[in-house]
């Protein structure tokens, strides 16, 4: 008997604690997608904008934005509080930065998200080529709502491109390193729709330099082994004189990286890439059918890649950033009083890069 | 005859006393404490709480299956032994409090802002009366299902693996600010809870030390495959920044089927947290009970969870039941090794006298 009651009071307990806080959905502006700006007032030099789903009487769907400037992020958050009749609440899964935010530092907007335990680990980050708010505001056609767009887009990109995966952990996890800097994929919305415009590079918490897509392609074959890559790339052809369009698909690369820490003040890092693809479009006048041609077109895509990463590679290196992580090589190669001691920033702008390629075309498609 | 424990259930039990909580915030603690590749230190330490258990797997030996109260109190006089008792059923029952406080105050911080504290000290506490009147035995039938319940949870980690990198665990050992002796309290109030297992003697099979190792050796390949992971998925100084870097952990693991896991893993984690307060619980009303046999053991539970309902209730901030945490585990790895050690002197000196006796 007395053990009935003991087991009814615990489950009226367990039921009870639902009685904390209540929700009602509809009362609810659930935030999906937060753009970070800095603001044109000097007293308060953070602008936030946000972006929640509104559902009318009638049932019809809509998206809502709002901004406001504040000094600090949840400054700004009281302050949209009291912009709008819905209680917001978090429920973000991509932040926006504006560019002149990215080249000032994020830390201080991403510190307080990390002290937020209703932000996932996998919020997605972007930087914004202007504002991050024009590109919440933007009308894109066809498309409803901006924030699950934006989601899914960058969801596609990180699982297309390895290094354009970029949540909150992937950038405090590198931001932390010491030997590693952090990345975030550029969008720009220029045009009609949004575009991804390349990976920016940070040192520290400062946007430094924007990649390319043709240096974040490289980038990636640099950072680590490639499984069913693609590459775009265009090779001098001598026979007409004219610059020739190369697309291979079906990538896998290895990439083994050594590095040489015996003379400290002259350092040489070796990037040693395999790489194995299948041609499915070339615009050139060569017989691809013929071995001898193959080969030769196997040189060019060497020389390429080769020529190309090294310009990546003394780009990075006049920006002072290290996405591929040279830093966490020569930080395992020395002793730690050494590291410790070495002003690392100073030395990776004089490293000497060694890269060398082996390229196999696997085959040149259906045609001959 | 009464039942006794099989060693099987023993070794999920002593697997599933041993302070777990401890578990969400150990890759920090062993990254502060210990420096570059801090996680190695729980080997270490995995040895000294084997030499701890040892002890009481000799003391078991020695004293030929006697209880430690029969042990004790052939030599000494109860009336000496009791302020010692009363000390250990204090600290026993403040850690068991100041761990239900720790678990409802990281709930309340990371899921439940509003929750009302009092409900959930309610709800512990009539659970740990539930399983403190069915006894030692009941309570060990019903930690083999609790521990399926936890510890399936740690398949979900396989799914970190794509982000694993050797290269971040850097090649450096134990360097950095370090402070080695604070910090082998810290990792060692992770395997705490054990050391009430002394007085297990008049319940358990013969052959029941095994159990000890084995169930101490369950925890310490759960804490090291957790550790090992973090110091490969996260950068060494993320960890520092994080406060309990087993909650990202699980926090970034995303299945189809389930995303933010790291709310059902810490629900489901009450269970483990439960075992091991209702383990000091019972310790405090064993030795309750051996002070004054005359009194119903029901009269123990009753005052034990109340002291231990009103303690929980005391602390008002995450900073002040860390606080008491660290205090109270460092008495309790003091407890764990003096008693041991007091026991085994006692047993020394009772077959040196026989032996004299002999002599004569």
């Amino acid at each position: 008997m007395q053990n009935n009651i003991t087991v009814w009071i615990a489950i009226c307990c367990l039921f009870l604690t639902g009685c904390g806080t209540s929700n009602i959905i509809e009362d609810l502006g659930i935030i999906q997608s937060v753009a970070f700006d800095i603001s044109e007032s000097k007293e308060n030099p953070l602008k936030t904008t946000v972006l929640f789903p509104t559902v009318s009487k009638k049932g019809t769907f809509d998206s809502h934005t709002l901004s406001a400037n504040g000094k600090s992020t949840h400054e700004t958050f009281i302050k949209l509080q009291n912009l709008t009749n819905l209680k917001l609440v978090s429920g973000q899964n991509t932040i926006l930065f504006g560019e002149e935010l990215s080249k000032k530092g994020l830390m201080n907007v991403v510190e307080t998200l990390t002290r937020d335990p209703e932000l996932g680990a996998r919020v997605k980050f972007a930087i914004v080529e202007g504002k991050g708010e024009d590109l919440l505001k933007k009308k894109i056609p066809a498309i409803e709502d901006n924030a699950e767009y934006l989601f899914t887009f960058m969801e596609k990109l990180g699982n297309q491109n390895k290094v354009l995966n970029t949540d909150k952990y992937h950038f405090l996890r590198d931001y932390y390193d010491d030997g590693i800097d952090p990345v975030l994929p550029v969008l720009s919305y220029k045009g009609k729709n949004v575009e991804l415009k390349g990976l920016g590079s940070f040192k520290g918490d400062q946007y430094v330099t924007r990649l390319t897509i043709s240096e974040t392609q490289m980038l990636n074959f640099l950072s680590g082994d490639i499984n069913n890559g693609n590459l775009m790339i265009s090779i001098h052809d001598e026979k007409s004189g004219k610059n020739e369009n190369l697309f291979l698909r079906s990538i896998n690369s290895d990439n083994d990286k050594k590095v040489d820490t015996r003379n400290r003040k002259n350092m040489t890092v070796e990037v040693l890439i395999d790489f194995k693809g299948s041609v499915l479009e070339y615009t050139g006048k060569i017989d691809l059918s013929k071995e001898k041609y193959q080969k030769q077109l196997e040189k060019q895509v060497e020389n390429y890649i080769k020529t190309h990463s090294k310009k990546l590679l003394n780009k990075l290196q006049k920006y002072k950033t290290d996405p591929i992580g040279i830093g966490t090589l020569v930080r395992n190669r020395v002793p730690y009083e050494s590291w410790s001691e070495m002003k690392w920033d100073n030395i990776y702008p004089t490293l000497n890069f060694d890269v060398r390629v082996k390229v196999n075309l696997i085959n040149t498609g259906k045609s001959t | 005859m009464k039942e006794r424990l099989h060693p099987f259930q023993l070794s999920i039990l002593i697997m599933m006393m041993q302070n777990g909580l401890v578990l969400y915030s150990l890759p920090r603690l062993t990254a502060e404490y210990f420096g570059k590749n801090g996680w190695l230190s729980i080997i270490f330490i995995f040895v000294l709480v084997n030499i701890n258990i040892m002890m009481i797997a000799i003391i078991y030996k020695l004293g030929k299956g006697r209880s430690i109260f029969e042990i004790i109190e052939a030599s000494i006089p109860k009336w000496v032994m009791v302020p010692i008792y009363l000390f250990i059923i204090g600290i026993w029952i403040g850690i068991a409090s100041m761990i239900t406080s720790e678990y409802i105050f990281i709930y309340k911080l990371m899921f439940f802002p509003a929750l009302p504290y009092i409900l959930f000290i309610i709800l512990f506490t009539l659970a740990s009366f539930q399983l403190l009147r069915g006894g030692i035995y009941q309570f060990a039938k019903a930690s083999v299902v609790l521990f399926f319940f936890v510890e399936l949870m740690i398949f979900l980690v396989f799914y970190l693996f794509p982000e694993f990198e050797f290269s971040r665990f850097t090649t450096f050992f134990f360097k950095g600010e370090t402070d080695y002796f604070k910090g082998a309290l810290h990792v060692y109030s992770a395997f705490l809870g054990i050391e009430v297992s002394i007085l297990f003697f008049p319940m358990v099979e013969k052959k029941w030390t095994k159990a000890l190792f084995i169930g101490n050796f369950i925890s310490m390949i759960i804490y090291l495959s957790i550790l090992f992971l973090s110091f490969g998925f996260f950068s060494f100084d993320q960890i520092l920044h994080d406060k309990y870097p087993v909650m990202t952990l699980f926090e970034y693991t995303e299945v189809s089927f389930l995303t933010r896991a790291e709310n059902l893993c810490f629900s489901v984690f009450a269970f483990k947290v439960l075992s091991t307060i209702v383990i000091y619980y019972w310790g405090a009303q064993q030795i309750l009970g051996n002070i004054n046999k005359s009194i119903k053991p029901n009269f123990w539970i009753f005052l034990i969870l109340g002291c231990g309902c009103i303690l929980a209730l005391l602390p008002d901030s995450i900073v002040d039941v860390e606080k008491w945490v660290e205090r109270l585990s460092t008495c309790a790895i003091g407890i764990a090794w003096a008693l041991p050690i007091f026991v085994l002197c006692i047993l020394f000196i009772q077959s040196f006298k026989r032996e004299i006796d002999h002599a004569k």
